[in-house]
């Protein structure tokens, strides 16, 4: 049991894949149940594992690919981090995206791929090693690409081929990083599998400009998924795929699996000890802290409220580099709970400007005069997010920054504090102005276009319900945070085991 | 008795002070006239509680709560009980003011229920804050009350109200930012060495910014971050301009209870009395002192320009917080007297918050009211500004005494009588003040 | 046993000639369950019992035809089976439209899958000439089948191509005759030396079979046959009958004249193919029309193979043994995914009736599983992981790694992104919603030949241990040799 159950996983959501493609169009209830039932027992098979890796179990599939290189399915402690977000937020945009897209054309060619690329996020959490890592990553490329063209139109074809110029450049890339780490680095393929405190430490000092190097190429790869200025153009681009795949880009599955990439790279490859030494954190560092600012800066030049989410997504993922970059357990979990904060808290903004497109037509910021009186719920679920973004307490945002401020300090980085800071203020820059407009503005004209009535609720249900759910989660997950079962005593568990000697 | 002392011990802090949010949830649009009344309940408890713990000799209240945000721990804190109670008594009187509008029918404006429930969250955060023990809930509070209070400053919507909530939103900003960074950056210092810091508490900050070796910068950075909500000279500007366009009761408790909370984020986590033996801090505590001077005068000289009543009490609080700051920065300097202008400041803290709140409700009663009834309240309203003032037997005398007697031993040169002229500032204030009152 | 795979096909062809109409569609079901059932038979003969020389005839090299049996040859008869009875299903309802076609189309099919199996175990140069003809001419014929006149234009310089290369490959071959008295593989592979001679006829022979393998600059031919005939012809050309010439080319450099060749040499071969990725792939970007797409992306594709020489001669003996592996793997996963490749977008082309890319919208609706096929085809020629493509640009990059000629690193890694540059034109236009015009159902028997094909291509990225485990059985291993 221990060894299949992380195919367990990945075969929830990899069959269902397959069988929603089977599947003719017309059977839209069996598409349903199939996807939700799914959903919830990658859930529950989760939950499982995460309470078996609690105690000390181990849960590792090995097959092998080629003479001395495995393909490895292994849950740790970090892994689950991330299996246990994308299966829940798996759960919770599947049911928006079946609200979002009612009465849409081409839905089981949709809800296949999206399933394809929850099984590669899944792949991504539970690769035991770089090789495997780069399968799901290359894996993910492709099952997201149909998502972001999915309307068809002129400019998501347009969007589409952007996206696909970074991430199959980025792949290609770590393709040649994973390549030279292998054949430079490891002729035996044990060096490359994901060990808490990292593998390389024993190496000789003469090998270390080329590890150095690699680590580089590595980034480089992984970085343009993880939106690193300056690989993040394809972002803001991808912004026209429908907004339940920008909210799955966002906040798992692209942008966080090279985050959780480079965190992997630095933890589990390296060893975060002996990437100090060789000096390559401090550059990373840097770079993620510019990415933070710009991020920022351009986010807030934006009037579309995507647009504007979708900057804001490449300063805040930044946040997981610079944390995995900060010498010292705190900084450690400040980064790692974030890729779990940022995504639920960035889920939340997306359904909730999914849910002003759909409903009433909104699209840019200046037309969000007044929404807060009209969509009460959404609009109390996009204050959350976006409080929680800037870091106030006591939501999730707030406590990866805390983290991340004490870990730089740690870290003896106090010049991060800056960046966090000005980051914070920068974010209060874009994000108050929309949560002024929504609740303070009164609305004057007719809405630019509106879909769905006011009924029982402001809106569709199915849109209306997760978008509240990840609102409480991104609250809950700053106000229990001291709890046992909370993602910040989870992170403090991965951090621990990584500086464990 | 021993039912409500049992009630003392038993019911948590967070209780109290999660209340008001909890009316929050009742407040709608169509039923907000009638529920009036929720804001004077929404302090009840607190008051209560409060009563009854120095109705039993102030014993030890802590709440403990190690699962909620990163680890709670609230006390009712000896030292700052006065203003908590000040602070607890003014939202009620508040509210009844807010009370009273809707009843009559006054309050025409749109956005009511918005209005009450910004009301109830600032009330939140402000009361709750000055319970808060550990830094997370204590920063999350004063976020609360900060952010929440822009919905009373802008709550007419007029261009002015507009304009000064711009003001007042981006000098929140500013000031949540540096009182983050100090916060954190302190809070490392007094977390070192553990693996998974929770919150450290707020009575361990101090020590941790003296042992530093940045201490100078983190206890500046906290200086200013609490700074611009105390209303600090230089970052005070959102005040004169927010006062005169907040609704009467809501710069009530902005001026009278709100500004107080930059304070207590003074006392309670700049290195002061014992932390600031040795002199490190001297320079900060000079600027403190300096800040406050400029405060306390140069906003009498503002404010005898100001065209509305309510933007000369706002100069006013300015002024006032100068003196407090000055005291600050003086207890500061001489760690050995801390002991005593901390007391001073407490008693001057309360004292300001109260006659500064009727003040203020006196601009609305005089609006409101005509003829002999407003020349009665204008005559009451002598009161009040003459223990701003500070004549003899009134709580501003028993108030800047104690300070006075403190720096008569201090080799403090011309501090003395510079402190003493600030009651001539006060005095053309509450001139103007009666003056533009009359006029209305 | 071996002889068999020469007969089944041979008597195929001739039953098919031979029998009426409906009687030749019966019997070619029984023959391609007797065709893949030999292969898998011979394939597990050999695992267990190890290679197997086998003289027809008894009569022994150098005089008689005698036939190896090794773990690459049962590998490629393996591949050879599998491709063409697929192609064959898919053929069977495809050729429903074109009757006149179909009744040349069975018999040459058999002589091709005769001559490639003669290819695959030949165990002397002259067998392997009389394979290559063969080949070609069978080749041809299916390529001119339509007999419209683009179609016999390529064909006719197809024929022109095939003839010259054969006529340099023979004249190689006299000239190793000339001087060493034999054509047996093992014998000349001791015997042949570095001089002038042997350079000359394997420089003849080299010519010739680029030529036939359409290496670059010697492709021109191969578009517009690949890409005007019949799509299972198409599937069947790209996926096999060019890997016959380029299986001797290999056959010639590492085993036959591996004591003959140069480093140079080699690192020549490697710009040729380099080009060959660079040009293919740059002019299947460019076309318009789908198919010449596919067949430019051979071209492309051959570029690769090309890699094994400067990759496996003149190296270390790990870096030889890494080409080759990877080599191996491309050959097998280029050709099941370009068959596959092919009879997805015949499909395509039958539903929409055109093939041009530009208009290609609404194809996703009703053509899913094509379009799919397509897709997973795609994966692998871009060498995505998880497919054979990737595990052999895998094994490819590790070998430039590790003889440290990192020139082929970059071309290969640059090689993926222009292979995913034209493949995603097509994927990019399939997502257009509307349709321009009325778009068929097809056969769902030509959707799912085609998706079994592409499956077989991406599930090799977890079974490569397979063919891996059957080429240890070879005695074939490249050499590490080589003057510089």
């Amino acid at each position: 049991m221990t060894t299949l159950l992380p195919v367990f996983v990945l075969a929830t959501s990899l069959i269902t894949a397959v069988l929603i493609f089977v599947l003719p169009e017309r059977h839209i209830r069996l598409r349903i149940g199939l996807n939700l039932t799914a959903a919830l027992l990658k859930i529950v098979l989760v939950a499982v594992m995460v309470a078996g890796i609690a105690n000390q179990v181990d849960y590792e599939f090995r097959y092998e690919l080629l003479p001395g290189i495995d393909l490895i399915l292994r849950a740790d402690a970090l892994s689950m981090l991330f299996a246990g977000l994308s299966s829940v937020l798996w759960l919770f945009t599947t049911v928006y995206a079946i609200g979002y897209l009612e009465g849409a054309p081409n839905r089981s060619r949709f809800f296949g791929f999206f399933s394809l690329c929850v099984a590669s996020t899944m792949g991504i959490a539970l690769a035991g090693n770089l090789f495997t890592f780069l399968i799901f990553f290359e894996l993910l490329t492709l099952s997201t690409y149909p998502l972001v063209v999915h309307r068809g139109t002129e400019e998501s074809l347009k969007a589409g081929r952007t996206y696909l110029q970074y991430t199959l450049g980025g792949g290609a890339v770590l393709l040649v990083g994973v390549a030279l780490m292998y054949g430079l680095v490891d002729q035996t393929g044990s060096m490359t599998e994901f060990a808490e405190t990292g593998t390389l430490a024993a190496i000789p000092s003469e090998q270390h400009f080329t590890l150095a190097v690699i680590f580089f190429v590595l980034i480089a790869g992984l970085g343009v998924k993880a939106a690193l200025v300056p690989l993040h153009g394809w972002l803001p681009i991808a912004m026209v795929a429908p907004a339940p795949v920008s909210a799955l880009l966002h906040a798992v599955a692209v942008v966080k699996a090279g985050a959780f990439g480079i965190v992997r790279v630095i933890y589990n490859i390296y060893g975060v000890e002996f990437a100090w030494q060789l000096g390559v954190l401090l550059p990373l560092a840097i770079l993620a802290s510019i990415t933070i600012i710009w991020g920022s800066l351009r986010a807030l030049q934006q009037v579309e409220v995507k647009k504007r989410l979708a900057y804001s997504t490449v300063s805040q993922v930044s946040y997981i580099a610079l944390g995995a970059c900060l010498f010292g357990p705190v900084g450690t979990i400040g980064g790692i709970v974030h890729l779990l904060h940022q995504g639920i808290m960035k889920v939340t903004l997306f359904f909730c400007a999914g849910n002003y497109a759909e409903t009433l037509g909104i699209h840019k910021i200046k037309d969000l005069d007044g929404a807060g009186a009209r969509m009460p719920l959404t609009s109390i679920a996009f204050t959350l997010g976006a409080f929680g973004m800037i870091g106030v307490p006591p939501l999730a945002g707030f406590i990866s920054k805390w983290y991340l401020g004490i870990g730089a300090l740690d870290a003896g980085m106090s010049w991060v504090i800056g960046v966090l800071i000005l980051s914070s203020m920068l974010n209060a820059g874009y994000f108050l102005p929309i949560v002024y407009r929504l609740w303070f503005k009164s609305r004057r004209e007719p809405w630019p276009d509106e879909h769905i009535p006011r009924g029982r609720f402001e809106t569709h249900g199915l849109l209306l319900w997760p978008t509240v759910a990840t609102a409480v989660f991104s609250l809950a997950a700053g106000l229990f945070a001291a709890h046992a079962w909370s993602p910040l005593s989870w992170s403090s568990l991965i951090a621990f085991r990584e500086y464990l000697p | 008795m021993t039912l409500l002392m049992y009630l003392l011990h038993q019911v948590p802090l967070p209780l109290l002070v999660i209340f008001p949010l909890v009316l929050v949830a009742f407040v709608h649009t169509n039923t907000v006239r009638r529920r009036g009344w929720m804001l004077i309940a929404a302090p009840i408890p607190m008051l209560l509680a409060l009563l009854l713990w120095y109705g039993y000799g102030q014993p030890e209240f802590v709440t403990e709560v190690p699962w909620l945000m990163l680890g709670l721990h609230w006390r009712i804190d000896p030292a700052l009980a006065p203003i908590l109670l000040m602070t607890t008594l003014l939202w009620t009187a508040a509210g009844t003011y807010v009370w009273q509008q809707l009843r009559s029918g006054g309050a025409e404006e749109p956005h009511i229920a918005r209005y009450l429930r910004c009301w109830l969250l600032t009330l939140t955060g402000n009361i709750g804050l000055l319970v808060a023990g550990d830094i997370a809930s204590f920063y999350t509070l004063f976020a609360l009350m900060t952010f929440a209070a822009f919905g009373l400053v802008i709550h007419t919507q007029t261009k002015n109200a507009l304009f000064a909530g711009k003001v007042y939103i981006v000098l929140a900003v500013v000031g949540e930012g540096l009182l983050l960074s100090g916060l954190i950056w302190g809070a490392a210092h007094a977390a070192a060495g553990e693996l998974t810091p929770t919150a450290p508490l707020l009575t361990h900050l101090p020590g941790a910014i003296a042992a530093s070796a940045q201490g100078v910068w983190i206890a500046l950075l906290l200086f200013l971050g609490f700074g611009v909500k105390a209303g600090l000279a230089g970052l005070h500007w959102w005040l004169p301009l927010a006062h005169p366009v907040a609704p009467t009761p809501a710069s009530a408790v902005l001026s009278g209870a709100m500004i107080k909370a930059g304070l207590v984020g003074w006392l309670l986590t700049l290195p002061l009395g014992e932390f600031a033996a040795g002199g490190n801090f001297a320079s900060i505590a000079s600027l403190a002192v300096i800040l406050g001077l400029v405060g306390a005068f140069g906003a009498a000289i503002m404010g005898v320009f100001a065209k509305k009543a309510k933007a000369v009490l706002a100069y006013s609080s300015v002024s006032q917080m100068g003196m407090i700051t000055v005291m600050l920065g003086t207890g500061w300097l001489y760690d050995a007297a801390w002991e005593a202008v901390f007391a001073a400041i407490v008693v001057f803290s309360v004292h300001h918050g109260f006659n500064k709140g009727v003040l203020f409700f006196g601009v609305g009663w005089v609006g409101a009211l005509s003829g002999r009834a407003a020349t009665l309240i204008l005559v009451l309203l002598l009161i009040p500004a003459l223990n701003l003032i500070g004549v003899p037997f009134s709580s501003g005398e028993y108030a800047k005494d104690l300070f006075k007697a403190v720096i008569a031993d201090l080799p403090v040169g011309l501090l003395y009588p510079i402190f003493s002229a600030g009651a001539l500032a006060t005095t053309a204030l509450m001139l103007r003040y009666f003056y533009l009152l009359r006029k209305t | 046993m071996t002889p068999i795979l020469l007969i089944i096909p041979l008597a195929f062809a001739i039953l098919t000639l031979l029998l009426p109409r409906n009687w030749a569609r019966a019997t070619i079901i029984p023959g391609l369950v007797l065709q893949v059932g030999a292969a898998v038979l011979l394939c597990i003969q050999i695992y267990h019992d190890g290679p197997q020389d086998y003289a027809l005839g008894d009569w022994q090299a150098p005089l008689g035809i005698s036939l190896i049996a090794d773990g690459f040859s049962v590998t490629l008869l393996a591949l050879t089976s599998l491709v063409a009875a697929l192609c064959a299903v898919y053929a069977q309802y495809f050729l429903t439209r074109y009757p006149r076609e179909q009744r040349y189309f069975w018999p040459l099919f058999w002589f091709l899958l005769a001559a490639l199996n003669g290819i695959w175990l030949a165990g002397d140069l002259f067998n392997l000439y009389v394979g290559l003809e063969l080949l070609g001419l069978s080749a041809v014929g299916m390529v001119a089948l339509t007999a419209e006149k683009t179609t016999l234009k390529a064909a006719l310089d197809y024929l022109y191509a095939a003839l010259f290369g054969s006529l340099a490959y023979l004249a190689g071959v006299a000239l190793l005759y000339g001087a060493y008295g034999t054509l047996s593989i093992v014998q000349l592979s001791e015997m042949a030396a570095a001089n002038p001679t042997t350079q000359v006829a394997l420089g003849l022979m080299t010519v010739g079979l680029l030529l036939k393998t359409a290496i670059f600059p010697l492709h021109y031919w191969l578009p517009p046959a690949h890409g005007g005939a019949l799509a299972p012809v198409s599937a069947l050309l790209s996926a096999l009958v060019v890997k016959a010439s380029f299986y001797i080319l290999a056959l010639l450099w590492l085993d036959v004249g591996a004591l003959a060749v140069t480093v140079n040499a080699a690192q020549a071969m490697g710009f040729l193919g380099a080009g060959a990725i660079f040009w293919g792939s740059w002019q299947a970007f460019q076309t318009r029309q789908i198919k010449m797409l596919v067949a430019y992306s051979t071209v492309a594709q051959l570029g690769y193979l090309m890699l094994l020489f400067p990759l496996a001669i003149g190296v270390s003996e790990a870096a030889a043994h890494l080409a080759w592996q990877g080599t191996v793997l491309h050959l097998l996963a280029h050709a099941f995914a370009k068959a596959a490749m092919f009879l997805a977008v015949g499909t395509l082309v039958l539903a929409l009736g055109h093939g041009r890319i530009n208009d290609f919208g609404g194809v996703s609706q009703r053509n899913p599983v094509a379009l799919f096929a397509f897709g997973l085809s795609a994966v692998s020629l871009m060498g995505l992981p998880p497919s054979g493509g990737f595990n052999a640009k895998w094994l490819l990059l590790q070998s430039a790694i590790a003889s440290g000629q990192w020139h082929w690193f970059v071309v290969m890694v640059i090689g993926g992104l222009l292979t995913a540059a034209y493949v995603f034109r097509v994927f990019r236009v399939s997502f257009v919603q509307t349709a321009k015009h009325d778009i068929q159902e097809t056969h769902p028997a030509l959707q799912f030949s085609a998706l079994a094909l592409a499956l077989m291509a991406i599930g090799l990225g977890f079974a490569s241990e397979i063919p891996m485990s059957f080429m240890n059985l070879t005695d074939f291993t490249p050499s590490p040799g080589g003057s510089p």
